[in-house]
């Protein structure tokens, strides 16, 4: 089901540098990592962009195992997720997508949202605060994840949701790197 | 008191904290558990702080870390700002690759919310990515 996805969007991005789509745990997230790691340095881009780019991946892929749903009855493709990495209008660009509840949809909307109304400062300045609160859950970062992806990404982040069915949705997002 | 040694993984830092007051953690900071990973180290300063050496340095080295890793790296910061309330000898040394802005950026950041200097040491790194 998520190979459909895969194609749809690898149509999209041109100069695909990176692209999994299927399950996801920690030994797969290091993977992708070196692996993006390895690419980016091959096709010789600039560190900055490198770093940017690798914790868009990885604070993308954390929040998929922290927040996707865990339900046998959704296929057995709970954690099923894609990553691609490439160029989108011309920019480097991070594409991650997973299933979502449809229950979960408003919260996750109006967090995004409100980042995507952040100034850079603002994001700043809320990162800190976040950080600085102490009420962290033992799992995942308090919603710091996505700030960072804000953060690195200069704030230039598109999102999408598609229903699957009743239950559950796609979601998907598109963070740019600019040079 | 004994050191607290822990290997690197694929996700996780080496760790090697030492009773002498050198206090090392170093490589790629990308637990799924946070809390897990860390809370021995708190454990383990948190005894220390009771009979520290004269001098102790909190140097981190890292290559990447996640955000759910930064609460407990401030955590552990905080813990050093505690040491030189009390009268104790303290620094905390944040390195970092020459050309890494960003991880400059966050030693930074961290230093901004605590009591204690974050002391940022440029390096050439290995196999920076």
């Amino acid at each position: 089901m998520i190979g459909s996805y895969r194609k749809h969007k690898e149509i999209q991005i041109e100069d695909v540098i990176v692209s999994y789509a299927g399950a996801l745990n920690m030994d797969i997230v290091s993977s992708v990592m070196n692996l993006s790691e390895v690419t980016l340095l091959a096709q010789a881009i600039k560190l900055k962009q490198r770093k940017s780019l690798i914790n868009i991946v990885i604070e993308g892929l954390q929040n998929v195992l922290h927040h996707t749903i865990e339900d046998s009855n959704f296929n057995g493709q709970h954690r099923d997720c894609l990553v691609m990495i490439g160029k989108e209008d011309a920019h480097l660009c991070v594409y991650i997508g997973n299933y979502i509840k449809a229950t979960h949809i408003p919260i996750l909307r109006q967090k995004l949202e409100s980042l995507q109304a952040m100034t850079s400062e603002e994001l700043h300045r809320y990162y800190l605060e976040t950080l600085d609160k102490d009420t962290f859950p033992t799992k995942g970062g308090a919603g710091l994840g996505w700030i960072r992806i804000f953060l690195d990404s200069n704030r230039a982040v598109s999102y999408h949701f598609e229903k699957v069915n009743e239950q559950y949705s796609f979601f998907g997002f598109t963070a740019k790197v600019l040079g | 008191m004994e050191k607290l040694l822990i290997e690197p993984t694929n996700i996780t830092p080496q760790v090697a904290f030492d009773p002498n007051g050198q206090l090392e953690i170093s490589g790629l900071s990308l637990p799924e558990d946070s809390y897990e990973f860390y809370n021995p180290m708190l454990a383990w300063v948190t005894t220390y702080a009771k009979s520290p050496a004269a001098k102790t340095e909190l140097i981190f080295k890292f290559e990447y870390f996640n955000t759910s890793s930064t609460s407990y790296i401030l955590k552990l910061i905080k813990e050093m700002a505690k040491l030189l309330n009390e009268g104790h000898q303290a620094t905390v040394s944040w390195y970092h690759d020459y050309d890494d802005d960003d991880m400059s950026e966050a030693g930074k950041g961290l230093g901004s919310l605590t009591t204690i200097p974050v002391n940022l040491i440029g390096y050439k790194a290995k196999n920076i990515y």
